[in-house]
């Protein structure tokens, strides 16, 4: 019986520490990462507060902006989305349709929300790419965030296993010693697995100049969250409390397909094959 | 090289005016620094061709074509880069059976413009730009260009899996880019603490051999030393 008390109460003095492995991401999913075929050209964004390895939702109250950049300029999505829920969380969606090649980039601004258990805000600005028929010139090209993460891979031409690099920007200049918190995103319905909690969340520090390199170890869709504070305080109940920084970025890892043969040529005329 | 050599010399000549003098009346000396000066210009030169390489390679193995309907004809646009268009390419007009309706020529800016054909359904452009690049796009019949719209529910599961862009449907034996589920079965445990591998992780025969003859060696060892010391 002193056993199973003690067992019980290890148990419960861990509950906190499980609850601590696991990011908060916020995301933003398309339903298509490159865009080759124009009957695939209507792409719905899908944009959550989650945690999204073992696909738990939290709410995600309206965001301060949402818009599209393609070629310089800014188109806002803002006023096109809607409310909807998944597991019974407030999620939101949209719907745009790409109607000439290029890179679209989606972005995300969240408001703040104050999670009380780390103390602090949190502000995760969240970008992803979709190319569009054959053209992703820009995708090195920095957006112009508070906070950003601007890839130094081509992120619309990954597999499963490549290395990513991205350098992450805080105000603009490079972000050195910065944690990058990775996690994958299983899909609707589904959850990770993991050897243990401490896995779920894999984390990489910058460099000197902001860079961070991983490699992704399966296909799906990726999440990079470059977290630092730059001294900024909101407040909450009466003091100021300090604000996470977020620069999120999702990115689809392509599984490695398995070669074919070669088509059959059509024989020449007057030639023996 | 011989260039800024030339070019540089007369301005140098006075500094190295007593010194020993090679071909061109130009001072040893003074030829070989402006030899040298002359190199970084020339390295800065080779480094920028060089450079220029990956660039020229990257956009010239992929060709790319897009069409849109324009007024009551349809234009298309092939290109390498945005920057390097395809300039004299042949496009290709086909129906969905493949039968050629039309065909033209891209001008400097990569456009190549037909009639659009009536009653053709989808249509197939494809874009001849040599040395077997070829790229082609399907234009849907009008009216036809979106796949039916997909619940938000159902979307995000398809965003778990972006179909393959003009991925071969025989390539391979799952999607591209479909993510699996990591266990066999639906019910994940908490966490997913993964069951060990089948076969366990216990130590196989191999390793017990092994085991047995790093003992031996060390006994041996140990017998040796101690003989040593009597």
């Amino acid at each position: 019986m002193q056993r199973l008390r003690t067992a019980f109460f290890a148990l419960l003095l861990c509950l906190p520490a499980a609850g601590a492995a696991e990011a908060h991401f916020g995301m933003v999913i398309p339903s298509e990462s490159t865009v080759m075929d124009a009957r695939r050209a209507e792409v719905t964004l899908h944009l959550k507060f989650w945690h999204p390895f073992l696909n738990e939702g939290m709410d995600l109250e309206k965001p301060a902006s949402f818009i599209v950049r393609k070629g310089g300029a800014d188109e806002d999505l803002l006023p096109t989305l809607k409310e909807g829920r998944e597991q019974g969380r407030k999620v939101w969606s949209t719907t745009r349709r790409l109607d000439a090649p290029g890179l679209y980039t989606f972005v995300m601004e969240p408001k703040p929300y104050f999670e009380k258990e780390e103390d602090c805000w949190i502000v995760h600005y969240t970008k992803a790419y979709v190319d569009a028929f054959g053209d992703d010139e820009g995708w090195s090209s920095p957006v112009g965030l508070k906070t950003e993460i601007v890839p130094l891979t081509r992120p619309g031409a990954l597999y499963a296993g490549n290395v990513f690099q991205g350098r992450v920007l805080l105000n603009g200049k490079p972000a050195p010693d910065t944690d990058v918190e990775i996690e994958w995103y299983p899909g609707k319905d589904k959850r990770g697995r993991a050897p243990y909690e401490g896995m779920i969340t894999q984390t990489v520090k910058t460099d000197e100049n902001g860079v961070f390199t991983y490699a992704a170890p399966r296909a799906g869709w990726w999440g990079f969250a470059a977290l630092s504070e730059d001294g900024t305080r909101l407040p909450f109940a009466g003091e100021e409390k300090p604000v996470e920084l977020g620069a999120v970025l999702w990115i689809w890892f392509h599984e490695f397909l398995n070669p074919e043969p070669l088509p059959r040529r059509a024989a020449q005329p007057g030639k023996q094959p | 090289m011989r260039i800024p050599v030339r070019a540089a010399a007369p301005r140098s000549r006075s500094a190295f005016s007593g010194g020993r003098r090679g071909a061109r009346g130009i001072p040893v000396r003074a030829a070989r620094r402006l030899a040298r000066q002359a190199r970084a210009p020339a390295a800065a030169l080779l480094f920028l061709f060089l450079l220029s390489f990956p660039t020229a390679k990257a956009s010239a193995h992929a060709v790319f074509i897009y069409a849109r309907p324009n007024g009551e004809r349809i234009c298309t646009e092939s290109w390498f880069s945005r920057k390097n268009k395809v300039k004299g390419g042949e496009v290709r007009m086909e129906n969905a059976r493949g039968e050629l309706l039309a065909s033209g020529v891209t001008d400097a800016a990569g456009i190549a413009c037909f009639s659009a054909p009536v009653g053709a359904g989808d249509l197939r452009f494809i874009v001849l730009a040599g040395q077997g690049h070829r790229a082609e796009f399907t234009l849907p019949a009008l009216g036809q260009e979106a796949v039916p719209a997909t619940s938000v529910e159902a979307a995000v599961s398809e965003a778990s899996a972006p179909a393959p862009a003009a991925a071969p449907a025989s390539a391979s034996s799952a999607p591209a880019g479909t993510p699996r589920s990591s266990g066999s079965s639906g019910a994940a445990p908490a966490y997913g603490v993964a069951p060990p591998p089948a076969g366990g992780d216990g130590p196989s025969l191999r390793d017990i051999i092994g085991g047995a003859g790093w003992l031996v060696g060390l006994a041996g060892l140990g017998a040796f030393a101690a003989s040593r010391r009597k």
